[in-house]
């Protein structure tokens, strides 16, 4: 049988959080109204650092932990009451979860045997599935008999075997070794769009949600950041926090002041007086006082150095080289403040040298330093 | 190790040796003494190792005492108390550790029961034996066992616990998701994975109820003397059978020695909540 | 393919809400053990509280009981018996905890040197923690025989008269301590010994560079670190040693005289013996109270550790 008809099978339905919110006994909120719409068959990423609640979210979808208020939704249905079993979905855990004392075949049974299907169907099923995810002859060993990577594939297909509604995915690769990892990640995007079955899937690694996700819902302190496609999220962050978290290495701030002059909008610092293009007057919020501080935002890529001084450039020092051999790392000092530039091999600076920072404007970012929300 | 002298080690080997020699000869003496015939027995000065093995002393328990019954006895009991310990125990063990119940009830519960356990079961025998006697259940072996059962839940329960927590909680979450109702995770992840650990705790409780003596000598007469009992009974008799009783003591021995072999590597675990048993 | 139908319908049909009883499997996991504990020790507790405040006879029916107030206990503060076993229950707890913890740590200190069959030795000595009490009883009551017992035997081998260890009131009640210590030494060594092989090993390899002798990393590493759990064995042996009862019955039924008097003999023999319940009950009353202090302390010293993070 092949991946394709398994999609046939498919059962996918979408799902929706409406003002969910968690609160662990009388702790802090572990997820503030969390608002968010899952489409059916996409690929959903709960991006986010540790404490974050997306976890706690998943859970929540799963039935794993009670929800303090809010409706979760699969499909049309309201779940919040249905204990696991009742809600068609399918889960992969962090640490696999298989069950150590029974055989990998039983393993991927074990959904199908509480389901009371016939014995023969059940065969089947493992052996279809077991092909699919290239265990087939594992089928009799015992999870500690195999190794790590054989068991993530165990486990994704004892999610697979049962065609849920939805996929629950709990850091699946996180332990697995580097390479594996990546190597995994490809297989399960793969996998994610032959079974065409909504997935919703928990990282802590912005470089996994960048490549996995149809979309990625990004989460800090409870709280939505912002949901969209990776390029939506990389290129038009809505705050700082969706900025600096995204890209390796993070993106650079630097905080200036804006100031208005006979109508024109300047960068200024202590070395910088930057003109900026006109057509952003007008997406700058009303401005009553001449001067208002702001966060420049430039992610290292998008940053070009020169030797010579330019004019409409920012001067800088540079602090440490880190030659990575296919690129290199700069790290400056501005101002007292950092940044980062990434440049490509060949151009060495020495430690000390001034240099200039050039940036296209257009991948240029200003941000609020209080709300830390994107102006332009 | 570094820095010891071979004076040092030998005086530490024959520390240890003297130790387990010192623990051992009671056990050995009384082996010896329950093959002695009556004569041997009282000899002055007493043989060191029986010179005229007999089994007579075991014939007679056995066969014109019918000793076996209180074994029975003392069987069913131990039985009967580990049972129904291990099972109630199980199940308030695999709810402690799993739930949490409101007002830190948990918490209390482990702490009433746990404080419980510390009392010599000489402060309520009083009231049971009256309540038993009010209620038929006075020299029974479901009465005794019960009460067995009881004295042992805490131990039972504080181990249970200890190897519900071994086991990873997202694998019963793996159940839940799989299809599976909170009794049947229990049923089919919780204990098939527990097992070695019940198993242990079982082997304990009846250690504890063959040997117990107090409840045993309250609540029980003829019907469902329990072989400490009886034991005891030998030697407060007018005419005092001693190599009967060193055959008695020995067969009172035998089951729990082979039980605590058996159950050897959690026996740590368990002493430390049960302490000593009598 | 019908029976993937009904897998399908498993989902579909599938109730709205877990059934009560597995959304209160909590309360009904726990509650046979309550019902146990009610029955077992709260009901009883009460009766008990209630015979001693009363004098109960046995009757053929089942029992008479009256209200007498505070009679049973103002005849124990008087009942001389009742303070002699107030202090044979002291030096009995005092002297046995002592030994058995005293030699469980000398015997644990030992085993962590670098002995050889070490494990073997470790299974043998835990043989007198699981062996009947009778049988350990009666074992060293013969042992104690004046005529032909062993000790005697050997006592006489070096010249010594026999003694009379069970039939002398000043040394019967310290003979039976020394079964107990038997007994329960291993148990102590047990605890201590896996005590001792769970500390860290930094310090003592600190001091063993700074120079220290032996008896001072002992004082200054060892006895600290050990301290929690030297506290909880302490406790433990303390409760454990209030309880004794089978092995004083069984060798001389707290004789000779009234010197091996315990307490738990005294209610034993006021209730079973002179079947005078209520005065019984007012005693072990009275007993139980100071129990609980000791326990609680007990308790709340082994649930701190228990609720502890794991290393």
């Amino acid at each position: 049988m092949s991946v394709s008809a398994l999609a046939a099978e498919s059962r996918s339905a979408p799902v929706s959080f409406e003002g969910v919110t968690k609160r662990f006994a009388g702790e802090v909120l572990a997820v503030d109204h969390l608002d968010l719409a899952v489409e059916n068959g996409e690929m959903l990423v709960l991006l986010g650092p540790s404490g974050c609640g997306k976890t706690t979210s998943l859970r929540m979808l799963a039935g794993l932990e009670t929800i303090s208020s809010g409706t979760v939704r699969i499909g049309t249905r309201v779940v919040n009451e249905l204990p696991p079993r009742s809600r068609d979905i399918a889960m992969v855990f962090q640490s696999y979860a298989l069950y150590a004392h029974l055989s990998v075949y039983e393993n991927l049974a074990y959904p199908l045997k509480v389901r009371k299907l016939a014995k023969s169907d059940i065969a089947r099923r493992v052996q279809e599935v077991a092909r699919v995810v290239q265990i087939e002859e594992l089928l009799k060993r015992k999870p500690r008999e195999i190794s790590g990577g054989q068991r993530q594939r165990v486990a994704l297909g004892r999610a697979i075997i049962r065609r849920p509604s939805v996929f629950l995915m709990d850091e699946p690769l996180s332990n697995l070794d580097a390479k594996l990892r990546v190597h995994t990640r490809g297989e399960l995007k793969r996998f994610q769009r032959d079974l065409a079955t909504t997935t919703i899937y928990v990282t802590h690694d912005q470089a996994e949600a960048m490549t996995l996700a149809d979309r990625v819902a990004i989460m800090n302190r409870g709280l939505l950041q912002q949901v969209g496609t990776p390029k939506e999220v990389y290129h038009r962050p809505a705050n700082m926090f969706v900025a600096g978290f995204l890209g390796s290495p993070p993106m650079n701030f630097l905080r200036l002041e804006l100031q208005r002059e006979n109508g024109a909008l300047w960068l200024v610092g202590p070395s910088v007086r930057l003109p900026l293009p006109p057509h952003w007057t007008g997406r700058l919020p009303d401005a009553s006082s001449p001067t208002r501080e702001v966060v420049l935002g430039v992610r290292p890529e998008d940053v070009t150095v020169s030797a010579r001084p330019v004019e409409t450039g920012i001067a800088a020092e540079v602090f440490v080289v880190e030659d990575l051999g296919h690129e290199q790392l700069v790290n400056l000092r501005v101002d007292g403040q950092a940044a980062i530039a990434r440049l490509e091999a060949g151009f060495e600076p020495a430690f000390g040298d001034r240099l200039w920072i050039t940036f296209d404007p257009a991948r240029a970012h200003l941000f609020d330093p209080r709300t830390e929300q994107h102006l332009v | 190790m570094v820095g010891e002298t071979s004076v040092g080690r030998i005086l530490k080997h024959a520390a240890a040796v003297a130790a387990v020699l010192l623990v051992l000869l009671p056990v050995y003496w009384m082996v010896n003494m329950s093959f002695k015939g009556r004569s041997e027995f009282t000899a002055r000065p007493p043989t060191l190792v029986v010179e005229e093995p007999t089994t007579a002393n075991y014939r007679d328990l056995l066969v014109e005492q019918r000793f076996d019954r209180y074994g029975r006895n003392s069987l069913v009991v131990a039985l009967i108390a580990a049972s129904l310990a291990v099972t109630i125990g199980t199940l308030a063990a695999y709810g402690l550790s799993r739930f949490r119940l409101p007002k830190n009830i948990n918490y209390h519960l482990l702490f009433t029961m746990l404080t419980v356990r510390m009392f010599p079961p000489i402060v309520t025998i009083v009231p049971l034996f009256v309540y038993y006697r009010e209620l038929g259940l006075l020299d029974t072996r479901l009465g005794l066992g019960l009460v067995h059962a009881f004295t042992e839940l805490p131990l039972v329960i504080w181990m249970m616990i200890g190897f519900f927590r071994d086991i990873p909680r997202d694998m019963e979450e793996a159940a839940l998701v799989d299809g599976d109702n909170r009794l049947q995770v229990l049923r089919k992840i919780a204990i098939p994975l527990a097992a070695p650990g019940l198993a242990a705790t079982f082997i304990l409780v009846f250690i504890s109820s063959w040997n117990e003596f107090l409840l045993a000598l309250v609540l029980t007469e003829s019907n469902a003397q329990t072989l400490p009992i009886a034991v005891a009974g030998q030697i407060t008799q007018y005419q005092v059978k001693y190599g009967n009783i060193m055959a008695a003591g020995v067969l009172t021995t035998l089951p729990v020695l082979v039980l605590a072999l058996l159950a050897q590597r959690h026996l740590t675990r368990g002493l430390a909540v049960g302490g000593v048993t009598g | 393919m019908a029976t993937e139908a009904r897998a399908a319908r498993f989902t579909d049909e599938a109730p709205a809400r877990a059934p009560w009883w597995e959304r209160n499997l909590a309360w009904l996991l726990v509650a046979p053990t309550v019902i146990m504990f009610v029955l077992f020790a709260f009901i009883p507790s009460l009766t008990a509280i209630r015979y001693a405040f009363s004098r109960v006879r046995l009757t053929r029916a089942g029992i008479t009981q009256e209200f007498i107030r505070f009679e049973n206990f103002e005849r124990a503060f008087d009942d001389p018996i009742v303070r002699e076993a107030v202090g044979i229950t002291l030096r009995w707890v005092g002297v046995v905890t002592l030994a058995e913890v005293g030699l469980g740590l000398l015997l644990a200190l030992l085993m962590t040197q670098n002995i050889r069959w070490r494990a073997l030795f470790t299974s043998l000595l835990i043989i007198p923690i699981i062996m009947p009490p009778v049988s350990v009883a009666i074992a060293w009551f013969f042992m104690y025989e004046i005529n032909f017992g062993v000790f005697n035997y050997l006592l006489g081998e070096v010249g010594v008269s026999p003694v009379r260890w069970l039939s002398d009131v000043d040394y019967a009640l310290y003979a039976m301590m020394a079964v107990d210590v038997w007994q329960a030494t291993p148990f102590t060594f047990l605890l201590l010994y896996a005590g001792l092989l769970a500390l860290p090993r930094d310090p003592y390899e600190a001091a063993a560079i700074d120079g220290a002798t032996p008896w001072q990393i002992f004082r200054t590493v060892t006895l600290p670190l050990l301290a929690p759990i030297l506290l909880v064995v302490t406790l433990l042996r303390v409760i454990d040693a209030a309880r004794i009862f089978d092995k004083i019955w069984i060798m001389t039924q707290g004789g000779p005289g009234t010197s091996a008097y315990t307490m738990t003999l005294n209610i034993y023999i006021q209730g079973f013996r002179n079947l005078d319940f209520g005065y019984s009950s007012a005693l072990s009353f009275l007993f139980q109270i100071v129990l609980i202090v000791i326990a609680t302390v007990y308790v709340k010293r082994v649930m701190a550790d228990y609720a502890a993070p794991r290393d």
